[in-house]
Order: structure tokens, then sequence, then C-alpha cells
């Protein structure tokens, strides 16, 4: 199922990308007056003055060998170094988001499932579509003005203070100062990840307040719930349960929310001027290096193909229904 | 016969947004030890809220609004909720009727099982798992399917394991609801032969269901109940040969295993509604004996003939025609 | 069904009826309101919200509702004249999508066999890609331009409308009225067009809703991120963007309120859907 999505994605990204453009280098460099003959050196470089069909299995035969090319702009560079220079930062960013919207998403929906009813309940309802309708550079922003600006406790961009700096090892900022010992490196990443991972990790547990709701008044009112009671087992036990239960549709509902964690992440990069894939993308773009924005975007591709393979796994895992 | 549960005049009801449901109301009756009785009754008519409510494990928006449940003498509606809970699944265990739905689906019987037992009990895992084999071992189940999912058993089976871990504290008394409706006849005469077998060991049964046949088969005594209230209540057989109120003769004569080679007969009109229901004796709309005075006052239960009845046909007061 | 499971069902229902009545009710009157605004707009503003008519970064006043921003525009105008853009970049995109992705997974789903699952199996993969990313690609490629912002949002909800329409489509053609008017000698396409087509339409309103407000939070972000519109055209998300290197002065009011005005419209429209799908016993999709 991966493999057909991904091929997928690569020829949509292709059709974009050197197909509806018509000439993309032209496109992409606007009516800048270069001289005809570097703009051929461009198409060049970027493999364009060839016939689509051998375009496509070229590129494709290249990418599956990690050869994203190289920038147009910075010549020599490859891009996929570049994607290895930058993905830690997103990541990061994505799994605490990610984990922060799961928390929030877990008090949110078990408080509005228990309370059923009640105006907590509502509140919590009501707080889940307003979550997801949240504008993120807004709302990031407002963060910024309060912590930042306003209460100055947090810092508003970066990942880092200038002057610091963490050893490079797997580039996620908080596993490597303390595989370091850099104590005060951790304290800052720590730091500047609190406010871009509160703005995304808001506005992506909205979903998950409202699956988990639903799905967890269901569960309760199954028999094995009252079955559970019967038995005399004790009541934060059989909650537990409980939300074990209703926990696994939410993780299909995580792998697709990891599209929207993705889109939300150039959103929050951009507002936090955190140097991940996000901004490397729209920076390329600005610069008009059109053989980086393709490259990154199918990595975006790429990543997006292996994290729903993740989710099959990690579902198969969770629900021993579906392995015996 | 020493007495084990006693009910008193119980009424339960729910409060629900179209109105207040009277689901039990005003329903007396007791079992002894050792003795199987069943609730006998049609769709809606209280029968699974009174087996609910001894547990207190009535859901919301049910309330248990007045009387009382003795259990050797001990109110178990004036127990706190730590209190009911060590009872349940020790002293009163529960079974309930669809056995795909009451197993965790996400968790190994026997650790299912290794909870319920150490809740109450203070086992090791491993004294805990030998007991849980045992168990198995005594509902005529295989000690290896002490590792297996819900889903990989079939109905009769997971409904073995259900009543196992009912038993596994050796509980005064075992209230099954409709514990056999979802499995087929075959099954269901074995399952209920394991319930005899544990009766025989001393657990008292109460068995809820809308099978009169089959309370007939393995009761002492039974109970047919109509629109939240008992109508009738007393040893099996006096019942089954002499029905005496007109509802339990109908039950009687529309179930094919019992009424013989007579034409099969039903009940006509529906349950009432038990927001609204019907003044006096709640059967009279569908009676086919009701007088004036059954649609104005509601019949007290007296003891006559050796079984308690609600009826007016058999108390002073209604017209004595027969 | 006994009695305590009947009463829990009904009661949960009865309860989410009254919410979703004051979700649609709240959605709908701050849809309304944003439409009017954007309709009597020429009314409305006080200003041309393209020309220099006050003194730059002045805070919210009562000359300038919502202050001036760094070339001395009148941010209240902006506001206005902004609902207009992003309306209708917005409305047109999603008619676009639903003309092609709606009959699509009609055809699609009624039909079957091969078609289907190519069909599905692209719709799928381009569903399961972050449509921000998809729409960056897309308008970096064709440009900075309204219609450009338009075309891309266009094809990144298409899949939205087709799997909906399809998942529908498929139990629809099981049930009994469709067997009958095939044996009644109806030809497919007055099947689809005449039986199956009207009982989507409680569901396709639905899902507009919801994409529409996903919509408006793609456009917005495509204009936060310089993709999008060209000065000195107002647009919620421009304004934005121009007014962030300013935080640090504390001039809150270029960014609070276009940035609210995108949350508030994004929420009505996903108000009226919630109450709608609530309403129609529905789940909710992107």
């Amino acid at each position: 199922m991966v493999v057909p999505t991904i091929l997928i994605l690569y020829t949509l990204v292709f059709i974009i990308l050197r197909i509806i453009p018509g000439d993309p280098i032209t496109a992409i460099v606007g009516t800048k007056s270069l001289p005809p003959e570097q703009l051929e050196a461009l198409r060049e470089a970027a493999g364009l003055n060839k016939p689509y069909i051998v375009q496509y299995f070229e590129y494709l035969w290249d990418i599956l060998h990690g050869d994203f090319g190289e920038s147009l702009v910075i010549r020599g560079r490859p891009i996929i170094a570049d994607l290895f220079d930058r993905f830690p930062a997103t990541l990061e960013l994505s799994i605490v988001s990610f984990i922060v919207s799961v928390l929030i998403g877990l008090a949110t929906g078990t408080l509005a499932a228990s309370k059923r009813g009640t105006p907590a309940d509502t509140s919590m309802r009501i707080y889940s579509v307003v979550a997801y309708t949240l504008f993120i550079p807004w709302f990031g922003m407002m963060l910024q003005i309060l912590f930042g600006v306003q209460l100055k406790i947090l810092p508003i961009s970066g990942r880092l203070d200038p002057g610091l700096s963490i050893e490079r090892i797997t580039g996620l900022y908080l596993i490597d100062s303390l595989l370091t010992g850099n104590l005060e490196g951790f304290k800052n990443a720590l730091a500047h990840l609190v406010l871009p991972t509160i703005t995304l990790g808001t506005v992506l547990s909205g979903a998950y307040t409202r699956l988990l709701r639903n799905n967890l008044i269901d569960v309760l009112s199954q028999d094995f719930v009252r079955a559970y009671h019967a038995r005399g087992v004790r009541g934060y036990k059989v909650m537990l349960h409980a939300i074990k239960n209703a926990f696994i549709p939410v993780v299909t509902l995580m792998g697709l929310q990891f599209a929207i964690l993705l889109g939300g992440a150039v959103l929050t990069e951009t507002t936090f001027s955190w140097p991940g894939m996000g901004t490397y993308l729209l920076d390329r773009i600005e610069y008009r290096d059109y053989t980086a924005i393709q490259g990154t975007v199918i990595f975006f591709a790429l990543l997006v193909g292996l994290i729903s393979l993740i989710v099959d796994v990690v579902y198969a895992l969770l629900d021993p229904r579906i392995r015996y | 016969m020493m007495t084990l549960l006693e009910i008193k005049e119980l009424k339960v009801h729910y409060y629900t947004l179209s109105g207040i449901v009277r689901a039990v109301d005003g329903v007396d009756f007791d079992v002894g030890r050792g003795e199987w009785v069943s609730i006998v009754g049609e769709s809606g008519c209280g029968k699974s809220t009174l087996a609910y409510a001894i547990l207190r494990l009535v859901p919301p928006p049910g309330r248990i609004v007045s009387g009382n449940i003795l259990l050797d003498g001990v109110d178990l509606l004036k127990l706190s909720g730590e209190d009911i809970r060590k009872l349940r699944g020790s002293k009163i265990s529960m079974v309930f009727q669809d056995p795909m739905t009451s197993l965790d689906p996400l968790r190994r019987i026997g650790d299912q099982m290794v909870e319920a037992i150490t809740e109450h009990e203070k086992l090791g895992p491993k004294a805990a798992r030998a007991k849980a084999e045992k168990l198995l071992a005594s509902v005529g189940l295989t000690s290896d399917m002490i590792d297996r999912y819900p889903h990989q058993l079939s109905g009769g089976q997971r409904q073995r394991v259900t009543i196992a871990i009912a038993m596994a504290l050796n509980p005064s008394l075992l209230i099954a609801d409709e514990p056999t409706t979802a499995l087929d006849v075959i099954v269901q005469d074995r399952i209920m032969d394991l319930l005899e077998g544990f009766k025989e060991q001393g657990t008292s049964i109460m068995l809820v269901t809308h099978d009169l046949a089959l309370a007939a088969e393995r009761s002492d005594r039974i109970a047919i109940m109509y629109a939240g209230k008992i109508v009738e209540y007393g040893p099996v057989d006096l019942i089954i040969d002499q029905p005496m109120h007109p509802y339990s003769k109908a039950l009687l004569e529309s179930t094919p295993k019992l009424r013989g080679p007579k034409k099969l007969t039903y009940i006509p009109g529906y349950p009432p509604d038990l927001r609204r229901p019907p003044s006096g004796c709640r059967f009279h709309p569908r009676c086919p004996r009701a007088m004036k005075i059954c649609q104005l006052k509601e019949p007290r239960a007296e003891g006559v003939d050796g079984r308690i009845v609600a009826c007016w046909l058999y108390l002073e007061g209604g017209d004595a025609s027969e | 069904m006994d009695i305590v499971s009947l009463l829990t069902k009904g009661l949960k229902n009865l309860l989410g009826v009254r919410v979703g009545r004051g979700m649609l009710l709240t959605g709908l009157i701050i849809v309304l309101s944003v439409v009017f605004i954007a309709v009597l707009a020429p009314w409305v503003a006080p200003y041309d919200p393209t020309r220099s008519v006050g003194k730059p970064f002045q805070p919210p006043s009562l000359a300038h509702l919502f202050g001036t921003n760094r070339l001395g525009q009148d941010m209240f105008s902006r506001i206005v004249y902004g609902s207009q853009i992003i309306l209708m970049v917005v409305i047109s995109a999603t008619v676009i999508s639903m003309s092609v992705g709606i009959p699509l997974g009609l055809m699609s789903g009624y039909i079957g066999g091969l078609l289907d699952r190519v069909m599905s199996m692209i719709m799928d993969s381009i569903y399961a890609f972050p449509s921000l990313v998809l729409a960056i690609a897309i308008a970096a490629m064709l440009g900075p331009s309204i219609t450009n912002t338009t075309v891309a949002i266009s094809i990144v909800y298409i899949p939205t409308y087709f799997r909906m329409v399809r998942g529908q489509t498929l139990s629809l053609k099981e049930q009994l009225f469709v067997e009958a008017a095939r044996a009644l000698g109806a030809r497919d396409r007055e099947i689809m067009l005449r039986y199956i087509l009207p009982n989507l339409a409680p569901t396709i309103i639905v899902v507009f809703s919801l994409s529409v407000a996903d919509a408006i939070l793609t456009e917005a972000g495509l204009s936060f991120l310089g993709l999008s519109v060209v000065p000195p055209t107002p647009d919620w998300g421009y304004d934005l963007r121009v007014g962030q290197p300013f935080l640090l002065n504390g001039f809150w009011w270029l960014v609070f309120f276009p940035g609210l005005m995108v949350m508030l419209l994004a929420m009505g429209f996903a108000f009226i859907g919630e109450g709608l799908g609530e309403r129609f016993a529905l789940g909710g999709e992107r």
C-alpha cells in the first residue's frame, strides 16, 4: 500500500513541478533578463532538456539512490545534505508537538466523556472545534506577544539563544544536549520549544479531543465495561481499560493527522523562525532554487509514505484482533 | 430454607428527558441459600434493571429510588461505594447476555481473570494464574485458553469464561441476565447444566430471562414480572401447572414447549410505556378477565394457594368470579 | 434492545442536538456577518485600503478603528476589503473542487471496478499529502496571483469531495430504492443523477462547510507565506506577514485583527459544518 502511494505522489509532484509550468526554469526564474545560454545551462543542470518519460525515470532512479540533485543556486551543494541538515529541527518540533497534542486530547477527551452532558463536556466539544480552526501564525504570534514581549519569560524565535551551541549527534537538541551533558543547552532548547509546540500541539489536539470523547462514550456504554464493574474492579482501573479500547481508532487518526502536522509545521516554523524543512522550502522558493524545491517536496512525500507504514504497524501492535 | 437475599419494595426509575420511566416499581421477593429463582417477563418489563439494582450497577439516568436489598441482613443500598465494590465479584457475581461483548477485546482471558481474582484476594501472580487455570477447568475449558484473546473463542466458550470469572471467589449468589439468549440451543443446555452444577455446590442462582420454558426447566421458584411489577411468584411446578394470574396463563399459552398440543396463542396489545403506566393493575388493558376495579386500584400481592399473586380475581374487594 | 441501552443512546442524541443547534446558529451569524461586510465593503470601509490615509503605525483610535500599518493604510478598511478577497478565492476554489470531485466520486462509487480502484488510490494518496505543502508547491510553480491561488486550493480539496461522495454512493447504491429504480428500467446515468445525488445533499453541505473552513486557513496560510496575493491587494494572511516583524515594537494591532478574522471566519464555517453534522448524525471530515 505504501509503494503505490509514494509512486502516485511522486508522479503528482512530477506533474506539478515539471509539466504544468511548461518551462519550469522560466517560471521559477521569472522574466529576469538572463542570457539564453545561462537559462539553458540551468535547464541542463536540472535535467530538464530531455523528454518527459526519460526525466521521470531518471529522477526516480536518482531519488531511490538518495541523489536528490544539486542546488541550482549554491553550486555543488547536494540537496540531500541540506535536507538532512534541516530535517532534525522539523522532526523535533513535530514529535514534541505531537506529544503535546495527544496529552491535551487525552485530558480533554476523557474529561468530556466522563462528564457527559455537563457544561464541562459542552465546553470541551466547543474547544475541539475552535482548536482546529485556530490560525497557526496568529495563535503563535499572540503567544509571542504575551510571553515574549509583554512578560518576557520565553524566547520567541529559533532553537537556541545565539552564542549557545549543542554538539550535533542526532540533530535533536533535547537528546544531544543530554548525551553530551550540556545542561544549559538542554534548558535553553527546551525553552525555545515551548511556544512553537504549544501552538502546533493545540491546533492538532482539537481532532483528538473530539474523537477520543466520542469513542470513549461509546466504549463506556459497552458491556465489558459493565462486566468489569460487576467483577468489582476498581473504578480508575476500569477507566484505564476503557481508554485503551477507545484509543485505537485514534491511532488511525494520528496517521491522517500527520499530514496536517507537516502543513502546520511549515507555518509554525515560519512564525517562530525555526530552521527546519518548512523554512528551507520557502527559502528556496524565494531564491528560485528549482531543484531544491523539487527535492524538498519529494522528501515530504516520502515522509508521508513512511509514516502511514509506521501507523499500520503500530495499529496492528495495539489491536490483537488484527494480529491473530 | 435460609434466606440469602431479600428485596423489599424496590423502586428503580430512569429520569430521562422525555419522562420518568418506572422500570421497577415496588418489587418484593427473595432468594434462599442454594436456591434457583428465575425472573421471567417480556422485553422491557424491568427484569434486567432489577438485576442491575442488586449490584447497584443501574446506569444513569437510572436511580434506585426507594426500598431495601438485604443480603444476609445487610442492606446493600446503604453501603458505601467501596463496600459494594468489594462485594461485587466476590459475594455476588453477575453474568451478562452477550458473551461477544462481555470481555475486554484487548486483553487476554488470563489477564482478565487474574485481575478479577486479585482485586479481592491477596494472591501472588503465579498463584492467581494457577487458580485461573483451575477455574477454566471447572467450567469445562482447557487451561491453554488462558493466554487467548476473546475473539479467538466461540460464543459458548466466552460465556463459560465469564461464568468462571463470576465463580472465582465462590459467591453466594450468581445473577445471570439472559446468559444464553445469544447462543444456540445445544450450547444453551450445557451452560444451564454448568449453572446447575454450581447451584448444587451451594451458590444461589438468580436467572433473568424472557424464556419461560428455560426457567421452568431448572428453577426452584419462579417470579413472573410485568411492567415493573411482580405479578405472580412461587414454586415453579405450582405456577406452571396451575397459574393464577391471567398474564402468567397467557405467557404459558404462548410458550410452545409448555402448553402441549393446544393452539398457539399470543397476548394482544403491547407492553405499556413505563413513563405512563396504566392506572390500577398494569395488565388490565390486555387482560381477558379485567373487571372495573382493575382499572381503579392496584391489587396487593398476597399469598394465595401456596404462591404470591397480585390480582383482583383472588383478593377480597374484587368481584369474586371464576 | 433493553431499556438500559435504549435510554442511554437516546439521551446522548438529545444533548448532541442542543449543542449542535447552538453551534449552527453561532456559525451562521458569523459567516453571514462577514458575507454582509464583504458585499457592502465600499459602504462599510471608511477609507481606500490601498491608499496611505494616515500616519504609519498608529494604534487603534476613533479615526482608525484598527489602527494603521507601516504604509499608513487603514487596517479596518483593509480587513473589510480583505473579506472580499478571501471569500472570493475560497468559494471559487471550492466550487471547482466540487465540480470535479463530486462527479468523479459519484461515478467511481457507482461504477466500481478498476476505474474505482485506480481513482481511489490516486485520490487517497493526494488526500494523505499535507494540503498546505501541496498548495505551496503548486503556487510556487505558478507564481503569486489570486487566480493561481484559487487553482492551487481547488486541486487540494478535490479528494475530500471525491472520498465523501464515493463512500456515500457505495452504501446508497446497495439500497432498495436503487434496485427498484433499476427494475423499472432506469439507466445508470439517471439513477446517479436522480436518485443517488439528491440523497448526497446533506453530506455535501456538511463537507462543504468543513472544507471551506479548512480552505480559508490554507488560503491565509499561503498568503502568510508570501505565495498568494501581490501588494497592495488587501489580504488578511498577507497583513499578518508584513506585520510580524513589528511585534517586538509592540504594534500588536498589525497582526491581531487580520489573524482574528481568519480564525473567526474559519470557525464560523466549521461551526456550521459541525452543527449540521450533528443534525444529520454524521462524522466530520476535513
